[in-house]
């Protein structure tokens, strides 16, 4: 129990510094920005044929190519200065001990990602919320845009997804888009940590994770592939939920990504115990 | 001083490459469609003039040779030296000179780069329907002596803007002294500048003066001219805004 307080002080200890921490305010500015730029249109779409959209943007937010990998990279710049030695952590350390220490600051990354997700889930109601109609149902504009090519006419880069709205019902898709994307966020940092545990720098666990990102924006429409590409699983078009096609199964998304992320955290822990300590300047 | 500075960094060179990359990157499913098919130079400048996304992450390579150096000045205290020996006011000047200077040259060359590799495998205009893809004010130098104009005064007008947010983001990093704010500040400034002066008349609209649109009825020389001058201007009340805040904090007024 001790062994978890402890952890749990310094994962929060970690969440409290994001405050003062103009890196965390650049990325939440980012998001901002991105996310009213990829709604603006569909929120213009329905402003002209009157008619106000439902709250259910997020699940649709990574459908174009390349946008997930404008939308991770925030993540990955919210975790790039991981394994977070910063002049404050060696007293930590003395005062925690290594596994503790390494169990809070693996949490503080699960933690993390999950309150990054949560913001841009809320960011997509909040950004629109003037033109928004409660309403349990996907609605007029987001089923017209799914089921009729309205979209390219009107121009709209965000593409809704009729796959989505077919199988899923608006809150079973914010669920699974949130999970989904959650635990590839989780993936993604510790990654960062474990590679740059291991290298004692901070480039290389940046270089891995970039890999991940270019690589699913490059394997659209390669769906044999999609089985390879732990941050394409975060999109829930990419599921194959009737086993008709080449994509990967919910089941297989969960086996994967808990086999990841347990191997990870297992990598971190062991790493941690014999690094040596190296204070970074802050980024 | 500052502008062997940039010169002289490997970062300069790595960010002209990365806007080339850039640029092809943002053009790719077009290219690897059509090449072959009639594509040619211009059309895709001008699909990648339209794409407003990737034009704002071109803003962020032209930050990274030169705007934070006024980050690293005060960090480490490189500023006194320097201030002792030339002056505050030159300076501030040069800092702001010299990042106008490598925002500049960052996007104009990576640009440059990215026509050249596509005329090796494409027409530079198109031979039917030229129209459709160019307009005024430039538009009119297609039918002179020198076409190729029409592509490098659009180029240069966009790097001019790119230039402008460079010289946003050294502003901004006079009052937050961070690296990352300072990089970050250029993609954030265009991007909310762009949507807040598109209530003003067009004239005055930055996204369509990035974009060389036709926001005065004029001819291209003239046109031109406005473009420029009004990036500079821009550029320049930032400068002064750098000005302030580089005074006060040599005072140490700055807390």
């Amino acid at each position: 129990m001790k062994l978890f307080n402890q952890a749990r002080c310094v994962c929060f200890q970690n969440l409290r510094k994001w405050r003062t921490n103009y890196r965390i305010w650049v990325i939440a500015i980012i998001l901002i920005l991105l996310t009213h730029y990829y709604t603006k249109e569909i929120v213009e779409f329905s402003r002209q044929i009157d008619v106000e959209v439902s709250p259910w943007l997020f699940p649709f937010l990574f459908s174009q190519k390349y946008v997930k990998l404008l939308f991770l990279f925030p993540l990955l710049l919210l975790f790039c200065d991981a394994p977070f030695i910063d002049e404050n952590q060696p007293y930590v350390i003395a005062r925690s001990g290594r596994t503790s220490w390494s169990i809070g600051q693996i949490s503080y990354i699960v933690i993390g990602s999950a309150l990054y997700f949560l913001f841009l889930m809320i960011l997509t109601i909040i950004i629109n919320l003037f033109y928004i109609q409660f309403t349990f149902e996907w609605g007029k504009v987001l089923g017209t845009l799914a089921n009729t090519n309205a979209g390219q006419i009107a121009d709209i880069k965000m593409v809704i997804s009729r796959t989505i709205t077919h199988y899923f019902t608006p809150i079973q898709a914010m669920w699974f888009a949130f999970l989904l994307s959650w635990l590839a966020g989780v993936f993604l940092g510790l990654l960062i940590y474990v590679v740059n545990s291991l290298s004692n720098t901070r480039i290389f666990g940046v270089l891995a994770t970039s890999f991940f990102l270019v690589f699913d924006a490059t394997i659209t429409d390669y769906y044999e592939l999609y089985r390879f590409s732990p941050v394409s699983w975060s999109s829930i078009d990419r599921i194959d939920i009737e086993g008709l096609t080449q994509m990967p199964s919910i089941t297989y998304i969960y086996i994967a990504f808990a086999v990841l992320i347990i191997g990870l955290i297992l990598s971190a822990i062991l790493i941690n115990r014999k690094q040596s300590i190296n204070v970074l300047p802050p980024i | 001083m500052s502008t062997k500075q940039v010169f002289s960094s490997t970062v300069f060179y790595l960010s002209i490459i990365a806007v080339t990359a850039l640029s092809f990157l943002s053009v790719w499913s077009d290219l690897t469609e059509t090449v072959g098919k009639g594509g040619s130079v211009v059309y895709f400048f001008e699909l990648f003039l339209g794409l407003s996304l990737f034009k704002k992450l071109v803003v962020l390579f032209v930050a990274l040779p030169y705007v934070s150096s006024f980050c690293s000045d005060w960090k480490y205290q490189y500023i006194k030296p320097v201030v002792i020996r030339t002056g505050v006011k030159k300076y501030i000047w040069s800092k702001i000179f010299t990042c106008f200077l490598s925002g500049l040259l960052t996007v104009f060359c990576g640009l440059l780069l990215f026509f050249f590799i596509l005329s090796l495998k494409m027409p530079i205009f198109p031979s039917e329907h030229i129209e459709s893809i160019t307009g005024p004010p430039f538009s009119p130098l297609i039918d002179g002596n020198f076409p190729i104009l029409y592509l490098i005064l659009k180029g240069f007008i966009f790097s001019m803007a790119a230039a402008l947010w460079a010289v946003v983001g050294l502003t901004v990093s006079a009052f937050i002294p961070s690296h990352f704010v300072a990089i970050a500040t250029p993609v954030i400034a265009s991007y909310v500048l762009e949507e807040f002066t598109s209530i003003f008349p067009k004239w005055l609209n930055l996204y369509l003066l990035t974009r060389s649109a036709n926001v005065l009825n004029q001819g291209p020389f003239v046109s031109f001219l406005y473009f420029c001058t009004i990036f500079l201007l821009f550029a320049a009340l930032a400068g002064f805004l750098f000005d302030y805040q580089v005074r006060r904090r040599i005072r140490n007024e700055v807390v």
